[in-house]
């Protein structure tokens, strides 16, 4: 039964992407699919324009991510090191934003710090709030595990300073809920529409902003045509973190 | 070649003062974990930790090893007060009862990684973790992961590293507990065996019994974060300081007692026992107290022995015999019976000649 739903449920998250290659090699796809004959003219089209705007988005998402590690990884530790009423409401205050809609989000980020809309900043923030929970969810448990502070414990007895246990053990112990953090938060920012819609200036768009626009005003096959390229720049992520959760299982070895 | 042989070649001067904790006192929020504790461990010596759960032993290695803050007492290492000092600095070997062994790295790095932190030369390092194997027998199994390794060796790669760093105080965390209980027997013995070859001063701490008496030279017995009794087995076996220490370290029962007219008076005088059936010893705590372990007592159905009426509340057998858990009145009392002995709901005890212990002061 479970398989059943596997398989179903690999379908119907398949069939989509499928229609979208489908329509994307068509040269007329109002004539059904394949229409005219296959072509991958459309991808031709489609990369000039594109090209930029994956390049920004990848930025923005590498960014998201470093900031993530940067402020996530510290606040992780410290909400999974000193557990008290203080940290615990960290970790509520954090996932706010989860049950938050993106529009009232955006709209509060904007009325609050506009000063920052015009570089890009606020949307690089937009997406650290909206993805900090991740890294939380992924870091936190890895962090508070009791065997590794044991290792902690007694590498430092053994005359391992800070820094050596952090490298020696604590980020190798880690590796695996690093991994699922780092992915997860590249993903959700590399496709990422409600926050870039409403704070990015227009001028410069995301990859998710830029596909709205190319489905709204453009040919199904060219639009499809970047959706495919979108989906080729976002698969390896989506397999990193299916091997990420893969591994997750592995403890006391 | 031996873990002495291949250990410290500094001068003796600078370990000879093994460990010494003083008054230590050690709290978790307002909650006194460790209230008081002295103790002290020579060089080469191995002193044992014991108590029941929540007593603070645990707190107390952690306390030594400088992984839980203080707030009163101190701690001294080889003539050094490390009180405030960093676990890094201490130069202290420490095994957890998991054993900790670092599960991304080899045995071989397992040993090394004190000397990598220590930043020792690499030949020499690479000379130490070789011996190391060696008196751990562990040089085949030196490429190995964590994951490859059963219980045992595991413990001793865990040792091998503590001892690598060739620390002044050895801490060892319930060494055994993670271990299947018929593998215990032989891995004591093994562990003493290399924990006799160390010349560091060993703290073990167990809530094992038979493990604090086998392995350590002395005991040190906590209850309720207090220290109640450091001595050797011998004498905690002998003349334990109170009911819980005969109790804890024996099963024993330990009854205050007076002599009067050559008998020994116990329960408030409901028991008379001659002292000719007892056998007399000094103690060194107080008062006259009657120590009944459970071969001390027999059941028995002469009326001419000085007995006493007890019911039965339990029985166990124990493959060599019945353990009879008996109430006389509201002392509870073990005794010892043949497996094919006929008991009723209540008995009549005496003691057996000589088995039963007299403590008496200035004895």
């Amino acid at each position: 039964m479970t398989r059943v739903v596997t398989y179903l449920t690999c379908v119907f998250v398949a069939v989509p992407i499928l229609a979208t290659l489908v329509a994307a090699t068509s040269a007329d796809f109002s004539q059904g699919p394949w229409g005219g004959g296959p072509t991958l003219d459309w991808f031709a089209y489609a990369w000039p324009p594109l090209a930029p705007v994956i390049g920004r988005s990848l930025a923005v998402a590498v960014l998201v991510v470093v900031l993530n590690l940067l402020v996530g990884g510290p606040l992780a530790w410290w909400v999974a090191r000193h557990p008290s009423p203080l940290t615990r409401l960290t970790g509520h205050l954090v996932n706010v934003p989860l049950a938050v809609p993106g529009i009232a989000l955006s709209v509060a980020l904007v009325g609050a710090y506009p000063m920052l809309r015009p570089s890009g900043l606020l949307l690089v923030l937009g997406h650290l709030v909206f993805t900090l929970p991740f890294t939380l969810a992924a870091l936190v448990p890895a962090l508070a595990d009791d065997e590794l502070r044991t290792n902690e414990s007694v590498a430092r007895s053994l005359g391992a300073g800070p820094a050596r246990v952090l490298g020696t053990l604590t980020v190798p112990s880690c590796a695996v809920a690093l991994a699922q953090a780092v992915t997860m938060v590249f993903a959700l920012s590399f496709g990422e529409f409600n926050i870039s819609f409403f704070i990015n200036p227009p001028a410069t768009p995301t990859a998710p902003f830029a596909l709205f626009d190319s489905y709204s005003t453009q040919r199904l096959e060219l639009a499809s045509a970047q959706s495919a390229i979108f989906i080729a720049f976002v698969a390896p992520v989506l397999t990193a973190i299916a091997w990420a959760r893969r591994r997750a299982p592995r403890r006391n070895p | 070649m031996s873990i002495r042989a291949a250990a410290d070649r500094r001068s003796a001067p600078a370990r000879a003062e093994g460990l010494a904790v003083d008054g230590l006192t050690v709290h978790y929020g307002s909650t006194a974990a460790v209230r008081g504790v002295s103790l002290d461990v020579a060089p080469a010596e191995t002193v044992a930790v014991i108590g029941p759960s929540g007593c603070g032993k645990s707190t107390t290695l952690r306390a030594v090893a400088g992984l839980v803050p203080v707030s009163g007492g101190a701690v001294s290492l080889a003539g050094r007060d490390v009180t405030g000092w960093n676990p890094s600095r201490r130069n202290i070997g420490l095994v957890p009862q998991n054993y900790a062994v670092f599960p991304h790295m080899s045995v071989a790095a397992n040993i090394a990684y004190g000397l990598r932190a220590r930043g020792t030369a690499a030949a020499r390092r690479r000379e130490r973790v070789r011996e190391m194997l060696e008196v751990t027998r562990l040089t085949d199994l030196a490429q190995r992961r964590p994951d490859q390794l059963s219980g045992g060796q595991r413990q001793r790669v865990a040792l091998a590293r503590a001892l690598a760093i060739r620390p002044d105080a050895l801490l060892l965390d319930e060494p055994l507990a993670a271990l299947d209980p018929q593998l215990r027997g032989g891995l004591r013995r093994e562990l003493a065996a290399m924990l006799a070859e160390t010349d560091c001063a060993t703290l073990i701490v167990t809530h094992d019994q038979q493990e604090a008496l086998s392995l350590g030279s002395r005991i040190a017995l906590l209850r309720e974060g207090r220290l109640v009794q450091f001595d050797t087995p011998r004498r905690l076996w002998d003349d334990p300081a109170d009911a819980f220490v005969a109790d804890f370290l024996a099963g024993a029962v330990l009854l205050d007692a007076v002599v009067d007219d050559g008998h020994a008076l116990a329960l408030d005088g409901r028991w008379r026992v001659p002292v000719r059936d007892l056998a007399v010893r000094p103690t060194a705590h107080g008062s006259t107290r009657l120590l009944l372990r459970h071969d001390s007592l027999t059941v028995t159905d002469d009326p001419a022995r000085a007995v006493l009426e007890a019911r039965v509340t339990h029985s166990e057998f124990t493959g060599d015999g019945v353990r009879l858990t008996v109430r006389a009145g509201e002392q509870v009392l073990g005794v010892r019976v043949p497996p094919d002995a006929r008991v009723g709901g209540s008995v009549s005890l005496a003691v057996a000649p000589g088995r039963a212990v007299l403590l008496t002061p200035g004895a």
